[in-house]
């Protein structure tokens, strides 16, 4: 038998648990329910930080842990962003560029092991997600600043950075900061660990059948309490009316991705309920400056000016999306604008076209059906209010983003995620250099717009970066490489007695502050 | 015979490469799989790295190429969503899709061919009537409407089925009974129309006017005629066993074939399409071709027509 310094951690940490172990078997351990949940689709794999979309960050958000955890139940909307000692108890700032953090000391992986400040180390600085050439670079684009992870002490990690980075702590307790179990990962290598993954959460691997079903058994040892679901089984159902007919028949307990056109029906069924968030993200409209009749910036400005959003924000999603005040949102805190609107002037809109000579040439609207809630809906809307100003635009389905991107691309979809609760993480990641608009050409006025963002993101003082951001988001709206429609709204039916609410994020968080059974 | 043989076989060898081919350009040239399974929201030197990884890069004639050239030596790809190769994908939802299909098609052969056939000897009776009436209702109620039917009914209003999954045998029920039915209703009209014009023909009448039993002229002179455009249809459904429930295995979510082939569809996981594509195109083509040789056993003058051309 090998006697690893692992090992020795992982026996100490039992002998520690052993106690309360002992304490808890001497009362009735409590019966917990099996969670059902259906959903449209789950992911092919379970390595967090590869699995970036709404179908798997839904699924490994409870099997993994952040060192700060985002607050958002901190708010009523779900979308608090504020920030608590999680798997790390403190941190503390040493200058722009540094931060470093204290680990608890009782927090196991689900194969035992403690969690050491080497698994912090190997979870970002690995070629996992780390280097020239990273095993998942949509992973390594989150912390594209950071420079090293390194630990000065036990149970201490420091991080720094290439630049300032005031965004280092929200990095920390958002997208692909799960920290992963360092030994795992190198014993299963990339692809076992992606299908069979170890963490910190409360509910840890089972099994997973693709396209069918992931299983999760309740991680009893969880640092922070044995978790109220015995197990929780995310079953894919793809049809909307078979999901919908599960929750109904009690196969399942929770069912996600339910259109606004079907809240009324199930708000009606006996025992069920519905409840809604507000998404981080919008829905977008893409200008491309490439595309014919798009070059004159007045020609997109009309388009943005020409949209009642109230209007279909109370048609298509009886009230439940939300107008934001622009690319601007109040999760931003001290950096949110204040005053700011997305105007609605149809006039302004008929003598821009005038004045930039516009004589009702075709400007064609690709969308495609399905992929965004209500956007072919929305988009026949969007047609009829153009032409109430003059313009002449034509609605073209597409299947995909290939075919709305090709050659001749005039208006597209797209939505926007607020990845941090910050510009810098959300229309600078959209629109920035780095966006694809940027690369293809579609949004090629770009001067002031880039020369305030590349100032915001050196800044550290927060009166300098709201002027920087006020400037950015002027000169972007001036553009009009897009603009926002809405907020998408996203609805959940349950059983009454699962008490839980969704995030602004698709993270489905099943910790016991979030999830209990009546 | 020999040549017979010959053709038969070159025409499948030539329709596979058909479909595969057809499925390569339609696949690769209708969207990008980098920005399908990326999503729109990835960064471009993501995208890039995705295409560069899995040779989406290379011109749309070398990509063709390379496939050919891996499938002659047995390589049918990888999956682009999780790395895994796509033949072990497939050939793992076989035995679910199967757990579909057989059971259905005994439903549409048991149920389909008797009806058809008691129908056409009762022709005009309130009988015929009545299997018309329920041949006409399984045919034309799309699978999609009377799954959903069946769920609302059975599991939803009596909760004596589940409403979808894999778990047991009783998960299998409505899914099995909602493919059976339809076809079931296919082959009853098809059997009923051959018998009829079969009855309607000189050498039945003049087999009875000889006294022949009415029963054995049925058995001898009614059934192996009417066979022919019955078993072509046996033969489509057979070579539909694979890829044949896609709607039904979508609406139960039932992880068969069906269901692999929409998602990979969706995500352009070119290999894993072109490897089911295959698979059905295999299946398609050795069951007309067994249909083929079924023809020369039932009717000997089709024997004889290729042996003398």
């Amino acid at each position: 038998m090998t006697i690893s310094r692992r090992s020795v951690l992982a026996g100490g940490s039992a002998l520690a648990f052993a106690p309360r172990a002992n304490a808890q078997s001497s009362e009735p351990i409590k019966p917990r329910p099996a969670l059902r949940i259906a959903v449209a689709e789950i992911p092919p794999t379970l390595e967090p930080a590869r699995e970036l979309s709404n179908v798997g960050t839904r699924v490994t958000y409870s099997m993994f842990d952040t060192l700060i955890r985002r607050d958002f139940l901190g708010a009523p909307d779900g979308g608090g962003a504020g920030l608590k000692p999680h798997l790390a108890v403190s941190w503390t700032r040493n200058g722009p560029d540094e931060l470093v953090l204290k680990l608890r000391d009782d927090v196991l992986f689900h194969n035992g092991d403690r969690l050491t400040a080497e698994d912090v180390i190997y979870t970002f600085m690995s070629p996992r997600m780390f280097g020239e050439k990273p095993l998942m670079p949509d992973a390594r684009s989150y912390f594209a600043t950071l420079a090293s992870v390194d630990s000065p002490a036990p149970l201490t990690v420091r991080f720094r950075t290439k630049v300032p980075d005031v965004l280092l702590e929200q990095r920390l307790a958002s997208w692909c900061s799960w920290i992963i179990s360092k030994r795992a990962y190198e014993e299963r290598g990339f692809d076992g660990f992606s299908r069979e993954p170890v963490g910190t959460g409360p509910y840890k691997y089972r099994s997973h059948q693709r396209d069918q079903k992931i299983v999760l058994d309740a991680f009893d040892q969880y640092w922070m309490g044995r978790p109220n679901a015995e197990s929780v089984e995310f079953r894919q159902v793809p049809e909307l009316a078979s999901r919908v007919a599960a929750l109904q028949a009690g196969d399942v307990d929770m069912i996600t991705n339910i259109p606004p056109d079907q809240v009324s029906v199930l708000k009606k069924s006996p025992g069920i309920d519905v409840r809604n968030v507000v998404l981080a993200n919008v829905h977008v409209l893409t200008f491309d400056e490439r595309g014919p009749q798009m070059g004159d910036k007045r020609v997109r400005q009309a388009l943005a000016l020409a949209i009642d959003r109230k209007l279909l924000v109370d048609t298509l999603w009886d009230g439940s999306a939300v107008v934001p005040n622009g690319h601007n949102y109040p999760e931003y805190g001290q950096m949110f604008l204040e005053g700011r609107s997305l105007r609605y002037d149809p006039d302004e809109a008929g003598r821009l076209l005038r004045a930039a000579g516009y004589r009702g040439e075709e400007i064609v609207y690709r969308t495609m059906p399905n992929y965004y809630t209500n956007a072919l809906r929305a988009a026949q809307v969007l047609v009829e209010m153009w032409k109430a100003v003059g313009i002449n635009a034509r609605l073209q389905v597409v299947e995909n983003f290939s075919q709305m991107r090709a050659e001749g691309a005039q208006i597209g979809n797209n939505s926007n995620s607020t990845r941090l609760p910050d510009p810098i993480g959300a229309l600078w990641i959209s629109w920035g250099p780095g966006s694809e608009f940027q690369k293809s050409g579609a949004f090629r006025s770009v001067e002031a717009f880039n020369a305030a963002g590349r100032a915001l993101e050196a800044e550290t003082d927060p009166a300098k970066r709201k002027a920087l951001f006020k400037a950015m988001l002027d000169a972007w709206e001036d553009e009009a490489p897009g603009t926002v429609l809405y907020q998408p709204a996203e609805f959940y039916a349950l059983k009454r007695n699962v008490a839980w609410r969704p995030y602004t994020f698709y993270f489905m968080d099943l910790r016991n502050d979030n999830l209990a059974f009546d | 015979m020999l040549r017979f043989l010959a053709l038969r076989i070159g025409r499948a060898l030539l329709t596979i490469a058909l479909v595969v081919t057809f499925a390569f350009v339609v696949l690769r040239l209708s969207g990008d799989p980098a920005l399908l399974i990326m999503g729109p929201e990835a960064p471009p030197e993501v995208i890039a790295a995705f295409r560069k990884a899995w040779g989406l890069d290379d011109p749309i004639w070398m990509q063709y190429f390379d496939y050919f050239g891996a499938i002659a030596q047995g390589e049918l790809g990888r999956s682009m969503r999780d790395g895994r190769p796509a033949v072990e994908l497939v050939v793992e939802r076989i035995p679910a899709t199967l757990a579909l299909t057989l059971p259905a098609l005994l439903i549409k052969i048991g149920i389909g061919i008797p009806a058809g056939i008691y129908a056409a000897l009762h022709r005009g009776s309130m009988i015929d009537r009545a299997v018309m009436l329920a041949a006409v209702a399984g045919f034309t109620v799309p699978s999609f409407v009377l799954a959903l039917l069946l769920v609302l009914v059975f599991a939803v209003q009596l909760g004596w089925l589940p409403s979808g999954g894999q778990d047991s045998w009783r998960h299998a029920i409505l899914p099995i009974f909602t493919l059976g039915v339809g076809g079931a209703a296919v082959l009853a009209r098809f059997t009923r129309s051959a018998m009829l014009e079969i009855l309607g023909q000189h050498y039945i009448r003049t087999a009875s006017a000889k006294g022949v039993p009415w029963r054995a002229v049925v058995t001898n002179h009614a059934l192996p005629n009417a066979a022919i455009p019955t078993v072509t249809i046996v033969g489509f459904m057979v070579g539909s066993l694979i890829a044949g429930a896609v709607v039904v295995e979508s609406v139960f979510s039932w992880p068969g074939v069906g269901r692999l082939l929409v998602v990979a569809v969706a995500n352009r996981d070119l290999a894993v399409v072109q490897c089911i594509l295959l698979l059905v195109a295999l299946t398609m083509v050795t069951s007309n071709l067994i249909v083929d040789f079924l023809y020369g056993f039932l009717d000997p003058r089709l024997r004889t027509r290729t042996g003398s051309a």
